[in-house]
């Protein structure tokens, strides 16, 4: 049996074997399938959303990996495919909505409390609001860095930004929700 | 907690304690019970998207009918002679009929057209901005030139006119007042000192031989006693 433990390299070559392909690709979805999860669902806030982007996710992934050339890493490349999914998927939205999903008055706080897997109070909401009304990247590198925990060079992979950038993105983004908490 | 985790908490508790306290607190998004175990027997509908040339165990997917690599031209000229059927199937009843109808109406059409473009009023309002701005600039240009022209051609006849005004005696008083300033060293820029102004006279006077000669060429001897 493939084991999620095995390194990407070796998943990959067990993919591309074509006899173990779909054994190999369980098995890339064993290993990262939570992490990616965490991600979409700090961007998109509700279940249904982060579910359906997940499996949009993994469905390119299926269909790309052939022509993954292994010059940068493995899961680099699935969180930038995720996040581009995941900001298709926002745009979407805006368009079906005609307005922001993220900072319309009070739509994503009612959202939340109308989410059966939201378990979080007021204070909670103030958060996630606080986040939402970032720019959209200051809300990625906010979210990749502090919650996903990655790195700045694992970021910069991801995003093609500078580490410089990036640091400078996180302090900016920590800054404007300090503002937002002390000003509500 | 990862070292680095802990130092960025630390620095947010300085920086943003608010935030940082919010942080601490449990994640409140939660998810279905067993969720990713489903996901992963989700797996087969992700791979229908594109099919696997092979199946784990090996075996492959692809099946040919009997006989298939037998009498392959019947099968293809079968096929054409579908295609055609199916394409003349296709048009729609009673096509050819009201074709040239179709036609003639169309052509009526462009004939309308092309009165209408030709008896569309001369002037035409230029709607493109950049031409519009150009044509401004040009304008613009020109009224500056000749201004520009003008006013030196005024200034020029404004210069002649004040010489003219000016009479004989004011302008050699002028000059002599000058001449009074003017030192050795700025006349000479103007003068060569080896060049007189004077014509040299002392090189055209005649020598009394000369004169002599003249006088005496024509005159006769009676003359010449009564002066003596």
């Amino acid at each position: 049996m493939i084991s999620e433990k095995w390194p990407d390299e070796k998943l990959i070559r067990l993919f591309k074997a074509g006899a173990t392909r779909e054994a190999a690709f369980a098995a890339i979805i064993r290993k990262y399938q939570e992490r990616l999860y965490w991600h979409l669902r700090r961007m998109l806030y509700i279940h249904e959303d982060a579910d359906d982007v997940l499996q949009n996710t993994f469905i390119k992934v299926w269909k790309n990996l052939d022509n993954f050339r292994e010059d940068a890493r493995l899961y680099t490349w699935l969180y930038r495919i995720a996040t581009n999914e995941a900001l298709t998927h926002i745009k979407k939205e805006k368009k079906h909505l005609n307005g922001s999903i993220d900072n319309e008055e009070l739509g994503l706080a009612n959202r939340l409390r109308a989410d059966e897997y939201f378990d979080g109070d007021e204070a909670a909401i103030k958060l996630q609001e606080a986040i939402a009304q970032l720019p959209e990247k200051q809300k990625l590198v906010f979210n990749m860095r502090y919650f996903q925990e990655l790195k700045y060079d694992e970021l910069s992979e991801i995003l093609e930004t500078s580490v410089g950038a990036l640091k400078a993105s996180y302090h900016h983004a920590v800054k404007k929700i300090e503002q937002y908490l002390k000003n509500t | 907690m990862t070292t680095d985790k802990k130092k960025r908490n630390e620095e947010l508790k300085r920086t943003a304690p608010r935030l940082a306290a919010l942080l601490q607190r449990q994640n409140p998004f939660r998810i279905p019970d067993g969720y990713f175990e489903e996901n992963l027997k989700k797996l087969p509908l992700l791979t229908a998207e594109s099919p696997t040339p092979d199946f784990a165990d090996g075996r492959k997917p692809f099946r040919l009918p009997e006989d298939y690599f037998e009498n392959p031209d019947e099968r293809i000229l079968s096929r054409i002679k579908d295609s055609e059927e199916s394409r003349e199937s296709a048009l729609p009843e009673g096509y050819f009929e009201s074709l040239p109808h179709k036609i003639i109406n169309r052509i009526h059409e462009e004939e309308k057209a092309v009165e209408v473009r030709k008896g569309a009023g001369r002037i035409r309002m230029i709607r493109s901005r950049t031409i519009r701005a150009l044509a401004a600039a040009a304008v613009l240009a020109g009224l500056v030139l000749s201004y520009g022209i003008l006013t030196r051609q005024s200034s020029e006849e404004k210069v002649i006119a004040g010489l003219n005004s000016v009479s004989t005696a004011e302008l050699e008083s002028y000059l002599t007042d000058q001449l009074d300033h003017l030192n050795e060293e700025e006349l000479n820029t103007v003068i060569d000192p080896d060049e007189s102004l004077m014509p040299d006279y002392e090189k055209e006077l005649i020598n009394e031989d000369e004169l002599q000669d003249f006088i005496l060429e024509d005159m006769d001897i009676t003359t010449i006693e009564d002066i003596l």
